[in-house]
């Protein structure tokens, strides 16, 4: 069991202490076994270790001593102190591990006293020591007190405790490895809870532990950390203090306490208190997060080093008034405000209030009574005078400091020199007074324009004449561009914006004319000029002025416009000016004049060119003109013609004009007019005269031209003709109206009307009705005549119309209508008689014509049902042909009655769709043609207007047919279709059939008419009849276009509903 | 069984009345026919008068009436029948030869009960006439007799 202790024992780890011991004390130690084996030494004296010890005898005194005297320790004793065998002082202490003595530490190889020199001499002498040397190790050993050996040996014990303890807890490690592990469970559940973070790194920096709050400080999970590398984990961690300092506690095993400052991935910084500690599985790190208090600390931090900043620099006094013993404290930068030495200065509220403007003093009193009555907190301004007269504007703050009842107390605060910004704004209220007299009578608006850092726009400076620009005032734009970009006209306001954010862009000068428009003013134009500047915080301003341009503007566009208008006028009169200096024969004109020459109009003047494109005829004159106008002032105006550059011949007015000064002539100036179409139109006017006349001479009608004083000026030859004068019978009205109208009276009643109806044609503006008179021609018949005419002018055109031949039919026309209703009415009641008889007629052909035929088919069909069999084959034959002739009969009976009753019916009109319609007859006929390939097409088909069921009969009828006589087709084609005219629809039916040949088209809708055979083609003839009448009882057309073997088209055409309805 | 009631034929043409009874006979429709030339006939039949003074009391099962006769046509006759209290309830049908609009809405303002355009055609004729014969003379049941 001793040995297994000992062997438990780390002898390596002892000895690194008691070293440590030996050579911080300068104490001696040793651990012997109670056999006396040196376990463990350090320091051990020479004297000891290279005389005592070597020598045998002496070396056997040590052994007793260790053991034999060292082992006399007794029980209750807790230091043996006992002189060795070679005359030290030595101290054992016994090592009980478990209860057990098993081992002593010793301390020693010292003296309490100064060593008795003659007994160690003896004992050089009687163990053969070198005396020197062994006198040399004696003066080694130190003499030390007793008490200095006790405080040594307390630290000795509690050592040997250490021992013990290290030694039992390795003796029990086994039996308290289960015990520790549920105290670890214990801890780790405490450690799980605990709001500090605690986790544990491994020697091979892998996470073994954390807990919940260690996750949250990590910002990590336990699944993301644990087994994974603390800088696999933080990359780039290596480079930081905390690494370093985890990587030295795992080496040193010395625990390490700091506050941290970590930087997450995502780079946010938390800060930690924490406490790094080697345990044997790596280090434990229990963690604070202090991030919160650090913000506050460094908050607070900011605040006082601003603040301390802010009153270093601003020159900041601080008082603190004790208001119930009128105590006012000043610092030192306070006096310094006042302008006062310390002494000067007598420490009481009134001290103060002295020092104040007198102006200032009742405001200031007042403000400091409101801040102690908690009214208004202290925040004034005011000046004090210095001893010196010089006045400071100081600016005050203060805090009322109240006890528990809410007295005021103390009054503590700040005073702060504004005097330099009292001044400077003092200037710049000045300077802007300055500017605003300077700038106030200026018309045209002077201003500082400020684009913000936050792209806006406004107008710090802007001079009255703003008003005059935008109609707004300087106060209006000192924040606030709105006023402005309202004014603006919308056209240009891009434009302007455009230009600005260029100059800002650019810093180079902004040039601007653009449009204002304010309520109630004319349009104004504006230019504006300016140039920019940048300011530090990015912001940009311009200096500059805005001036009203209109004037100029509408100047400019008056004077753009008459250019452009007396250019156009040229152009449109083609009329040109020329000028003639006779002195140097230099000569301008107008772009005009070259183009009536056809020549470029960029042709530079010449005379001598000009006069080359006169005519022949014309050339000899202008020469001649010119000069004369150039030689004898003569002025000319000639109408001329030439043959211009392009050939083409063209009338010109010239005009010459001679400038005299002093009686000679300096200058020739003149016109030069293209008059071709002016005398083209005089040309036109005197053909067109001609035409009239000649116009006028071969109307078949009497006409006249009288002019305004009564005189007739012309006569066609009809009218002398049918009045029967000659030319100078009638030159007057007068002369007109006494020969043409004899009777007195009628006369009168012919004026009047007259007058009257040419009186209303001039106020209406109108021609001269036409009034019927009775005119007497010269051989003294009397005509009827209808007179009308027309004013130019002052003059009357008029004309007569003989009536007299149409009256006289009109009369006859009148009789013979007359008989005529009436024999009308004769024949309409005849042919109502008749066609009652066609109806009895059709009615008894309906009945008893089916009669006869009911019977024929009937005993054929009782002969072919009771006796065929005893008939001859012959016999049959006959009675088949017999039942076909008497079926053929039937249909024919039916269709005429079919046709017939069409005639009698009275359409019943209803508006419809002619799809259905269409679709309904398709269906009906669909059982007849199953054995028919029919290819049909079928268009849309309009809302129609008629009696739908004749109708329907009309289309049946149609289909029929284009079935019919496309059957040997081997696909018929049958289309249906319509289109729109303007009153009516036009429905037709196509087919493929045999079609026919249109020389007999006429024939087709005649009853009992058929183009083809029986044979061929069963029909009766009549079905077309009745499409026709059905169709023509709806007021519409029915036709035909056909070709033999392509096929055949019927229309029909269908009036469109309207409000008057026609039936037959 | 009960008695079979006699079908009264109003019909002024032989063939028709021959044709008419070949076609009930081609349909073993039993019933007596009665034939009568025209209308006075048809009126003294059904009042029992003049030549049928003594035929047996009751009247017809149905009466097929022609429209075109001598003397006294159908509508004529159908006109006197609804007016007469005894008669008013027999059964009419007209069969005739042709379909006049103006005819048959006389007819049926005057109260018939069918109306037959008789066909050209023998067959179609002969079902026309099997139609009536079944339908007026065996199923339809008879008004009370008065």
């Amino acid at each position: 069991m001793k040995i297994n202790i000992m062997s438990l024992i780390d002898f390596e780890e002892v000895n690194k202490l008691l070293e440590g011991f030996n050579q911080s004390t300068g104490f001696v130690t040793a651990i012997l076994d109670l056999e006396g084996n040196v376990l463990s030494k350090s320091g051990w004296r020479q004297i000891c270790t290279q005389f005592h010890r070597i020598n045998p005898e002496t070396s056997k005194n040590c052994t007793a001593s260790d053991t034999v005297l060292a082992n006399e320790l007794g029980n209750d004793e807790k230091y043996h102190f006992y002189k060795c065998l070679n005359g030290l002082v030595d101290v054992a202490v016994p090592i009980i591990i478990k209860g057990e003595h098993i081992a002593n530490l010793f301390s020693g190889q010292f003296f309490f006293e100064e060593p008795n020199r003659d007994y160690f001499k003896k004992q050089a002498k009687k163990f053969g020591f070198n005396e020197q040397k062994y006198f040399a190790a004696l003066e080694n050993v130190p003499v030390v007190s007793k008490e200095k050996v006790k405080i040594a040996m307390d630290f000795l014990l509690n050592m040997t405790q250490l021992i013990s303890e290290t030694t039992y807890q390795k003796l029990e490690q086994v039996e308290l490895n289960e015990a520790l592990m549920k105290s670890e469970e214990r801890f780790r559940s405490a450690f799980d809870h605990m709001l500090e973070g605690c986790q544990i790194i491994g020697h091979d920096w892998r996470y073994i532990y954390l807990n919940h709050s260690a996750e949250i400080h990590n910002r990590r999970s336990n699944y993301e950390l644990l087994g994974t590398r603390y800088q696999d984990m933080w990359p780039g961690i290596e480079k930081t203090e905390i690494f370093k300092i985890i990587e030295r506690v795992l080496e040193t095993r010395i625990a390490y306490q700091l506050e941290n400052e970590f930087v997450f991935p995502d780079g946010k910084i938390g800060w930690f208190d924490l406490s790094i500690q080697p345990v044997p599985e790596g280090v434990f790190i229990l963690s604070t997060d202090i991030t919160e208090r650090k913000l506050a600390e460094e908050k607070i931090r900011q605040l006082n080093e601003r603040i301390s900043t802010a009153t270093r620099s601003s020159q900041v006094g601080i008082w603190d008034w004790d208001i119930q013993n009128n105590v006012l404290n000043w610092d030192d930068q306070m006096y310094a405000l006042y302008g006062l030495k310390n002494e000067e200065f007598t420490g009481a509220y009134e001290a103060w209030f002295n020092g104040l403007h007198p102006d200032d003093r009742e405001y200031s009193q007042n403000e400091t009574q409101l801040a102690i009555n908690g009214e208004k907190e202290y925040n004034t301004e005011f000046r004090v005078v210095w001893p010196d007269g010089a006045i400071h504007f100081i600016k005050a703050r203060g805090e009322v400091f109240r006890n528990d009842v809410g007295d005021p107390i103390r009054m503590v605060g700040v005073n702060l020199d504004i005097t330099k910004q009292k001044l400077a704004e003092e200037k710049i209220r000045e300077k802007d007074m300055e500017f605003r007299k300077l700038s106030a009578n200026v018309p045209d608006l002077i201003y500082q324009f400020t684009r913000k850092t936050d792209g806006t726009y406004c107008v710090p400076i802007a001079s009255e004449g703003i008003q005059n620009i935008f109609g707004c005032s300087p106060e209006d734009v000192i924040d606030d561009f709105t006023p402005i970009g309202n004014v603006i006209y919308p056209e240009d306001a891009e434009r302007v914006i455009r230009e600005i954010e260029y100059s800002a862009e650019h810093l180079s000068y902004f040039t601007c004319e653009f449009r204002v428009q304010i309520p109630g003013r004319e349009i104004q134009w504006i230019y504006s000029k300016s140039s920019p500047e940048r300011l530090p915080d990015g912001s940009i301003t311009w200096y500059g002025f805005n001036a009203d341009i209109t004037q100029k503007k509408q100047a400019e566009e008056a004077l753009r416009y008459s250019e452009a208008l007396l250019r156009e006028v040229g152009r449109i009169a083609r009329v040109g000016g020329w000028e003639f200096d006779p002195a140097t024969g230099h000569s301008t004109w107008t772009e005009e004049v070259a183009l009536i020459h056809d020549l470029d109009p960029k042709t530079p003047a010449s005379v001598s060119l000009s006069l080359n494109f006169y005519s022949e005829s014309s050339k000899p004159i202008i020469e001649k003109a010119f000069r004369e106008v150039v030689e004898q002032a003569e002025p000319y105006d000639l109408e001329l013609e030439i043959i211009s550059a392009k050939g083409n011949h063209k009338w010109i007015r010239t005009i010459g004009r001679p400038v005299i000064e002093n009686g000679k002539v300096t200058k020739v100036q003149g016109s030069f007019q293209d008059i071709t179409e002016l005398k083209l139109a005089e040309a036109t006017l005197r053909e067109s005269e001609e035409k009239f006349r000649k116009l006028i001479e071969s109307i078949p009608l009497p006409v006249t031209y009288i002019n305004s004083s009564g005189n007739i000026s012309f006569k066609n030859e009809r009218f002398l003709q049918v009045m029967g004068y000659t030319d100078d019978e009638v030159t007057t009205v007068n002369e007109w109206l006494g020969k043409a109208y004899p009777d007195a009276s009628y006369r009168q009643l012919v004026i009047q009307k007259w007058e009257a109806a040419v009186k209303n044609a001039q106020t209406t503006n109108a021609d001269i009705e036409p009034i019927e008179y009775n005119i007497t021609c010269k051989n003294g018949t009397e005509r009827t005549m209808i007179v009308s005419g027309i004013i130019i002018e002052d003059n009357l055109l008029i004309t007569f119309i003989d009536v007299t031949d149409r009256i006289k039919a009109e009369n006859e026309i009148k009789e013979l209508n007359e008989t005529l209703e009436q024999r009308v009415i004769e024949r309409t009641s005849q042919l109502e008689a008749a066609n009652k008889e066609m109806e009895a007629f059709s009615y008894s052909v309906s009945h008893d014509l089916r009669a006869p035929l009911r019977h024929i088919n009937g005993y054929v069909d009782l002969l072919n049902a009771k006796y065929l069999d005893n008939l001859p084959e012959k016999a049959q034959h006959y009675l088949n042909t017999i039942t076909g002739a008497s079926k053929q009969m039937g249909t024919l009976i039916d269709d005429l009655l079919q046709f017939s009753r069409t005639g009698r019916q009275e359409l019943h009109k209803t508006s419809f769709d002619m799809n259905v319609l269409v679709a309904e007859v398709l269906e009906k006929m669909k059982p007849d043609i199953k054995n028919r390939k029919i290819k049909w097409t079928v268009q849309e088909l309009p809302e129609s207007f008629g009696d739908f069921s004749l109708l329907k009969q009309g289309w049946i009828n149609l289909l029929d047919n284009a079935v019919k006589y496309s059957k040997f087709k081997e696909t018929s084609e049958i289309e249906i279709g319509c289109w729109n005219e303007k009153e009516n629809f036009v429905f037709f039916v196509r087919d493929n059939g045999v079609g026919f040949d249109m020389k007999y088209a006429h024939k087709l809708f005649g009853v009992f008419q058929r183009l083809h055979s029986q044979t061929d083609f069963e029909g009766t003839g009549i079905g077309l009849a009745n499409v026709q009448r059905i169709i023509h009882k709806h007021n519409g057309r029915v036709w035909a276009e056909a070709e033999p073997d392509k096929g055949a088209t019927f229309f029909f055409s269908l009036p469109k509903k309207s409000d008057i309805s026609c039936t037959n | 069984m009960y008695e079979l009631k006699t079908i009264l034929l109003a019909e002024d043409n032989p063939q028709d009345v021959e044709l008419t009874i070949e076609a009930l006979a081609e349909h073993n429709i039993a019933n007596d026919v009665v034939a009568v030339k025209d209308g006075v006939e048809a009126m003294e039949y059904l009042n029992c008068e003049g030549q049928f003074k003594n035929r047996k009391k009751g009247n017809p099962a149905v009466l097929l009436l022609d429209i075109k006769m001598p003397r006294m046509d159908g509508i004529e006759v159908l006109e006197a029948i609804r007016k007469n209290e005894n008669l008013k309830t027999l059964p009419v049908v007209m069969l005739t030869s042709s379909r006049e609009e103006p005819d048959l809405i006389k007819c049926y303002a005057l109260g018939v009960n069918a109306y037959v355009v008789k066909p050209v055609d023998f067959k179609d004729f002969l079902n026309a006439v099997k139609h009536i014969g079944i339908f007026w003379a065996m199923l339809n049941e008879q008004p009370p007799s008065t």
